[in-house]
């Protein structure tokens, strides 16, 4: 279904509402669909930076399923997630 | 024989974990202390080290559907042509959740938007179950060995 059909279905019910208010009430539907199915799934790819130990992620990211590392061209070696968290820390 | 240099050419155990809703990324010190027992006592899991390279990282995940009048994200819808990143079963769902926000304005709405919100619901639980399957489906091959049964 296309933005405008779902968009007209919605004023069909809810003829006062203007546009800008329904494409809002879609975003939030997908946000909330989004989060309580956890259907989308993706990749995100990022650079490492020497000694830096963390990375921001995107707010579009929900769940890390899988870390590929020395990713490049679509390589990758899969790593670990560690439980807990280590015990030293470095300047990272 | 040529020396390796340190630390680029030595294939290090790298891990991640979550932390401050961030990512870590770290590799496991060389000198880590062998240990075979298990669970390894944390004092003997060696030190974590910052990567020493700029390499990319890939990172499989379940996110968020792209918003509409969103630019530069996958799954952007930013004319009204777009369709939302969901398979086309579900994009009634969104619709239902619009409507029902709709009804919920007003007091005299309230019994369109229960019927509304139940309807979107149903398709929560249909989109979990999809979710789920992982778009497997039909039988599964298996291998049966006389002694070890089902594998």
């Amino acid at each position: 279904m296309k933005l405008k059909e779902m968009m007209e279905f919605v004023q069909q019910h809810h003829p006062d509402m203007g546009e800008t208010e329904v494409k809002n009430l879609i975003n939030r539907g997908m946000e909330d669909f989004s989060i309580k199915t956890k259907m989308i799934t993706g990749t995100f790819t990022f650079d490492t930076i020497i000694d830096k130990r963390y990375y921001t992620l995107p707010d579009l990211i929900l769940e890390i399923d899988e870390v590929y590392y020395d990713s490049g061209d679509s390589k990758g070696r899969r790593i670990p997630r560690l439980v807990g968290k280590p015990q030293e820390m470095d300047r990272g | 024989m040529a020396q390796p240099t340190y630390p680029h050419n030595i294939v290090k155990d790298y891990v991640w974990w979550l932390e401050d809703d961030k990512i870590a990324i770290a590799y496991v010190k060389d000198t880590a202390t062998v240990n075979e027992n298990y669970p390894r006592p944390r004092s003997e899991m060696g030190e974590y080290l910052s990567p020493h390279e700029a390499t990319q990282v890939r990172l499989h995940v379940v996110k968020k559907a792209g918003r509409v009048g969103d630019e530069g994200n996958a799954g952007k819808m930013t004319e009204l042509t777009h369709e939302p990143e969901f398979p086309t079963e579900f994009h009634e769902a969104l619709v239902m959740y619009a409507v029902f926000k709709g009804y919920e304005r007003s007091a005299e709405g309230i019994e369109n938007a229960q019927y509304f919100k139940a309807e979107y619901l149903k398709k929560v639980l249909e989109g979990q179950r999809y979710a789920g399957t992982g778009r497997y489906g039909g039988p599964r091959q298996v291998s049966v060995n006389k002694k070890l049964g089902i594998r």
